[in-house]
């Protein structure tokens, strides 16, 4: 199947370890080439190494308490996709965020899919409270809703002109997937 | 002007300055008692005079950027309430996320209307790009909802299920206010 032959392509899919923050710099790249390419996601300033490695930190951190599952993809030692949940907290200890992030170039070949079913899985067995998964997505973003619905997510509201993106506010799509 | 009728009980209500992170242990009783009395508020354990103080920091430097309200109501030297309006960052930074709290037995007396009017004012005023207010609120917490309708917020999206309250999923719903 198409979507099992990853690793003929040199792409390797793993859990965030310690080790890897010694290459926050690829981690850097990845999130910079983003928003090189104006693409919809949140941020849109160049991030430092220093900030990069702090993140990376704040999620191995979380991840050791079980209130994070963090995937990466990277090909030849680059990171080219980034996929997360996030348990809330508190009274929304049952909700976990979802973001995902795949590098121009290495879409549409069901990379985003892959670490998706992934993510969802080691989520399930790790998380105990969980319940509801979350996600935003840019109501422009045809791609990326159609992937998200692929995996179970259903629309649960539309909040208007929540995000800046080429010159316009487009709404925001709010996602949720019950585990 | 009946504004002027907190004067007269001893209530004052103050913008954050870098002199009250000397009373972090105040501002950390006021939350503490929030917890305490189960309030409809994310938070659900109780936070040390430390990490309050940590949250705080973090609050002023935003205000000093410009990018942040942070306004509170003491009494006796005790925290009575707190408001605070922070742009988001990135695509969403035109965007205002407000939230308010005011301590049980300081309720319905029009502080909360007090410290929504003058933080949305001064939001107006001074932080560049403000566009869009929003908040979250419990789907049944009417005095709340009923509040924010008084300032013009409108429903925008419900949310099923987002908060663990009182041992029922609560809705979530997210209102906004265009300025």
């Amino acid at each position: 199947m198409e979507k099992n032959n990853f690793i003929d392509q040199g792409i390797i899919i793993r859990a965030l370890e310690e080790k890897d923050l010694e290459k926050a710099d690829s981690f850097m790249e990845f999130g910079n080439s983003l928003i090189d390419e104006d693409a919809p996601v949140v941020i849109n300033s160049s991030i430092s190494l220093e900030e990069e490695r702090k993140w990376l930190e704040s999620r191995l951190a979380e991840t050791k308490k079980n209130n994070q599952v963090f995937f990466f993809a990277e090909k030849n030692g680059e990171v080219i996709g980034i996929s997360n949940l996030s348990l809330l907290g508190g009274k929304r200890n049952h909700v976990a965020s979802f973001g995902i992030s795949i590098k121009n170039g290495y879409r549409g070949i069901g990379l985003g899919y892959r670490l998706m079913e992934g993510i969802i899985k080691e989520a399930k067995e790790k998380m105990r409270s969980l319940k509801i998964i979350k996600l935003s997505a840019l109501s422009i973003n045809q791609p990326a809703i159609s992937l998200y619905e692929k995996c179970g997510f259903k629309e649960a509201a539309r909040v208007p002109e929540q995000i800046f993106h080429k010159g316009e506010l487009v709404d925001e799509v709010i996602m949720l997937l019950y585990v | 002007m009946e504004k002027d009728k907190f004067i007269d009980q001893g209530i004052v209500i103050c913008a954050l300055e870098e002199r009250d992170l000397e009373k972090a242990g105040n501002f950390a009783s006021f939350s503490n008692s929030l917890v305490d009395e189960d309030a409809p508020v994310v938070m659900d354990s109780k936070i040390s005079a430390e990490e309050e103080r940590k949250w705080l920091e973090g609050r002023l430097a935003k205000v000093e950027d410009k990018k942040q309200i942070f306004l509170f109501a003491e009494k006796n030297g005790e925290v009575i309430g707190i408001a605070s309006l922070g742009l988001d960052i990135g695509r969403r930074s035109h965007i205002g996320s407000f939230a308010i709290s005011i301590k049980s037995g300081y309720r319905e007396i029009g502080l909360g209307s007090r410290l929504t009017e003058e933080t949305i004012e001064r939001a107006k005023e001074n932080l560049s790009g403000l566009k869009i207010i929003r908040l979250r609120v419990f789907g049944g917490n009417k005095p709340a909802i009923s509040l924010y309708e008084k300032y013009g917020f409108r429903e925008a999206a419900r949310l099923p299920k987002q908060v663990s309250y009182k041992g029922e999923l609560v809705d979530e719903v997210i209102m906004l206010l265009y300025v």
